[in-house]
Parts: structure tokens; sequence; C-alpha cells
């Protein structure tokens, strides 16, 4: 893979049209933007070198690299160049707006935008086909003595054939193979962090990218995220009052974890997995779910038992282009959109209803206020919701 | 002449191991720090970069790469109090870059010790269970 250095950022403008920004994190910006003389439509994230903390080249993207140098899959985002780009002409300034470009094909649609459109109908077909690429994808990764580390809804993208990119490799790491490692563990997005991760610990392996997949899966069920908790606390209390406290018993250790006792007070017992999916009693899929949900780490299946699971071999028969995906790019960012745009509209008739009440008598407003309208509650759910998209994680 | 750069080179890549030993690195880091030395200076003389700065910027790079928890100051703070070598920070920034550059990015190194301790490990395990084999052919004759 060649890397291309451009010295100035107009030469950069000479290769590539932008067309607008796609998504925005901590580690810099997503740019769409179309290559001149290919005409082939581009992603281009971008990464300053001028960050505060003078450690220079990052070693988040360092790892990425690594790691996308190291994979070859159809169903891996690969990477195409890396430009690096100076505004100085005599070489690298320190302290200029020196930027690094990782180079990927555009791919129009993530999982987020396709769940959440209500125009997308899912069916079983299409939706085996997405779990078997990704499960793929990532036994691909896992063959390499690597973790993905941030698998969710909108780091899966798919083309317009219905093809799945896992992408977003930023917080990705190769294995260790001395077993008392420790790693971070403030990875992956917290409605995809697996139970092990929330009780602190840090000798992780790679299931928790199982679990991640799992979550995914329970939201083409759902059609929305089925652990959609507000901190890690509430993470907690959605897992274990569905799945039941873990105990030493039912996973072995457990209790040694560093947050057991913060994490697993005061939970009540909820609807069970399988209650949850009640419409789908009967179905094999919800085997595969509750497998991938194991909440034991050393009990879930791996990614290529996973794959091996009945479902993928029961008709209706995978099929990529099952799913008729519109022409506009469903991701992450036009789910953004769409909420804030919600959001207005419900500000809005909020604001006249407001008004509206203000020319009634003060006293019909005092009745009134002991039971908040259940607009406002809708508000606050969504904005929870809104919210967990945006996290992105702290990289150590 | 080539005998003299190969001097030079030699000279330098000993020094980067006496670096990486008195910082108490783990010996992949050494190994990929001289590997990105040399791949550096097979497409460039000796005499086009200052090589002390070249070799420390190697040693930083090989901790990022490796996973070895290294801070840019306190790297250079323990380099200038066990070595008498001042760094300026920023201008280890910039022969970062220009590495990064000249390398491709080829960052991703592969040592033969990682198969080497597996297949140490393999033997050891091997030659174990042969002991014992061995033993209970010996006693059961």
């Amino acid at each position: 893979m060649p890397s291309v250095v451009i010295h100035n950022v107009r030469e950069l403008r000479e290769r590539y049209e932008k067309v607008l920004v796609v998504g925005e994190g901590a580690y810099g910006r997503v740019l769409k933007a179309t290559e001149r003389i290919t005409k082939e439509i581009v992603a281009l994230k971008s990464i300053p070198l001028c960050s505060g903390d003078k450690e220079g080249f990052p070693i988040s993207t360092i790892r990425e690299i690594n790691q996308l140098k190291t994979f070859n899959h159809n169903n891996v985002l690969s990477l195409r160049y890396l430009l690096l780009v100076s505004d100085t002409k005599e070489g690298w300034a320190t302290c200029s707006r020196s930027e690094a470009y990782l180079v990927f094909d555009y791919v129009p649609h993530d999982l987020t935008g396709i769940i959440s459109d209500p125009g997308i109908l899912m069916n079983e077909a299409s939706i085996k086909s997405y779990m078997q690429q990704l499960l793929t994808a990532v036994v691909h990764v896992h063959s390499f003595g690597s973790m993905h580390c941030d698998i969710k809804s909108s780091n899966v993208l798919v083309k317009y054939d219905g093809t799945v990119k896992l992408a977003d490799f930023g917080l990705a790491r190769f294995k260790n193979p001395n077993p008392n490692v420790t790693y971070c563990n403030n990875v992956v997005t917290r409605w995809y962090r697996p139970p092990e991760l929330l009780l602190g610990d840090n000798k992780y392996n790679e299931k928790i990218d199982v679990w991640a997949v799992g979550c995914i899966l329970a939201e083409f069920m759902d059609r929305r995220p089925i652990y959609p908790g507000s901190d890690e606390k509430d993470m907690c209390a959605r897992i274990f009052s569905m799945m039941g406290v873990p105990t030493n018993s039912t996973w072995n250790n457990v209790e040694g974890l560093k947050l057991y006792r913060v994490m697993t007070s005061g939970i009540a017992k909820g609807p069970s997995l399988r209650d949850h999916f009640a419409s789908f009693r009967g179905f094999v899929v919800v085997d595969l779910l509750e497998a991938l949900l194991q909440i034991d780490p050393n009990k879930r299946i791996s990614a290529e038992q996973a794959l091996r699971h009945p479902w993928f071999s029961q008709a209706p028969e995978p099929s990529k282009s099952a799913l008729k995906l519109p022409t506009e790019s469903r991701n992450e960012s036009w789910v953004k959109k769409q909420f804030a745009e919600q959001e207005k509209r419900r500000m809005q008739s909020h604001q006249q209803q407001m008004l509206r009440n203000g020319n009634r008598k003060r006293s019909i407003d005092t009745l009134n206020a002991s039971q908040p309208p259940p607009k406002k509650q809708q508000k606050i759910t969504n904005t929870v919701r809104y919210n967990g998209h945006t996290i992105t994680n702290t990289i150590h | 002449t080539i005998e003299e750069e190969k001097y030079v080179l030699n000279s330098r890549i000993v020094q980067i191991k006496g670096i990486c030993d008195t910082m108490g690195y783990p010996p992949h880091v050494y190994a990929t720090a001289a590997v990105f030395f040399k791949r550096l200076l097979l497409i460039h003389s000796t005499l086009e970069f200052d090589l002390l700065k070249v070799a420390l910027t190697c040693i930083y790079m090989s901790c990022k790469v490796e996973d070895v928890q290294n801070k840019l100051c306190v790297f250079l703070d323990r380099i200038e109090r066990n070595f008498r070598i001042g760094v300026k920070p920023h201008e280890i920034l910039k022969m970062e870059l220009i590495l990064l550059e000249k390398l491709q990015f080829q960052i991703m190194v592969h040592h033969p010790f990682k198969a080497l301790c597996n297949f140490i490990d393999d033997a050891d395990f091997a030659s174990s269970l042969r002991k014992n084999s061995v033993g209970d052919v010996y006693l059961e004759s």
C-alpha cells in the first residue's frame, strides 16, 4: 500500500474535492471527498499531528495502521493510501497544521442508519447475511490474534450492494501472548460494552467483540439498542436485571473483579432475555443471541462457533441483496440529523403548548405541574439515546 | 566509502542496543528500533541526517509500535541523565515524521523472536512429554 506525501494543503485540494464532513470524533474528522483524477469517492479520516500533548505521531494511529495493514478481507474496510500533509514547504514544522489522512473507500450506509430508518423494512435473509458477513470479518480479525475493541452498529458499514465492511480500528490492538498482560479497561462504546469490562476487568480477551456482535443482533431484532445505559452503573443494572447477577458459582472468580461490589448492588430482577424477545419465541435466532450475550466470557461462544450456528444454514438463506437500500446514505450522522430535527419540532410544539397554557388560568397550570407532560419524558429518553451515539472513547 | 558507512552504521546500532538496555526495554524494542534504523539508511546516506537523533527517534517510535509506555519528555530526560545527550523534543517529533515518511509507514516488524519463543515453549513441552514417555518406556522394559 503506497503512502503519499503532500507538502502543502493546496496540493491536497488539487487531488481531492471535498464534498462534506461525514463524522467527527475524538481522533479528528472524517471527510467525504472525490478523487479528481479517478472520480472515485473516498473517505478521508484526518488525524491532526499538532495535538497539545507533545507525543508526536499518535500511538492509536500507529496501531490502527498496523492493524489495517495486517488484514486483507472483503468484509474489513481496507486502507488505500496514507497522506501526510504539511503546510510548510521545507519540511515538517512541529506545530504547524500538519495532518495525516487515512484514505478509505467511501461506504454510504452504516447499521445505525439502516436500523433506525423506519422506511427500510428488515427481512430475515438480509439480517442473516449482514450478521454472517460481520462474523466472518470478526473471525478474520481474531485469527490474527487481534481485538477490534470498538464494534458497534455505527462502525459496521454497508455498501449499496449489501456488502458489510467493518471499520474503525482506532482502538484495536494485538493480543499479547503473555496472559498476565493487562489492557486498558476503557474501551468499547458504552452500549456495547460487555459485563467483564463494566466490572473493571483488565485482562479481557477477544470475547468482548462477540458481546458487541450480540448487541448488534439484538438491535436488528428490536430495531433499537438492547442496553442503552446512561452510565456504567445503569448498563450493569440493565444487563444483570435481564441475565441475573453473576456469582462465583455461575462465573468463575467474578466476585474478585474490581467493581463487582459497586456494580451489582441493588439490582431488581427484570424480564429475562427470552421474555424480552417473546415475539421471537421458538426461533433459532434467540439461541444464537443467548450464546452471544452470555455474561461469562468463558462460556460465551467464539465468533467462529457463532458462524457455525444452525441459524445460518436454516431457511431463508442469507442474501445480500434482499434489502433494497436507499441511494441516499443512511449513517450515523443522518440519524443524528433526524434526531436534531425531531427535537426541534418537539421543542416548537412544546413551546406553542406552553404559550397556550400560559393564556389559561394559573390554577390549571399548578394542577398540571404535578404531572409532567409525557412529551418531556420522551425528550429525556431521546437525548440519552442521542448521547449514546456521540460517546467516543478516550484512547490510551 | 561503503566500509566506513558500514562501520558507522554498526556502531550506531550498538549504541541503540546500549541505550535500550540501560532504559530497561524488552528486546523487541531494540530489535524494531534497529530495523527502522537500517531501513532508513538503506535509502539514505549516513551523511544526510544527524544519526544520533535518528537513533533516538527510532527507539522512541519502536516503543510506540511495540506498546511500551513511554512519554517523550521522560524518555529524553532519562537519556540526558544517563548519556549526557541533550536533544529537544521538537527535534525528535520532526524526525519522527520524516522517519515515518521514509519508511512509507511500513512500521510493522515481524521478529523471529516470537516464533522462536513459541518454538522453545513447544519444544520444552514436547521434551517434557518425551522424557516422561521415555521414562515410562524405560520403566516398562
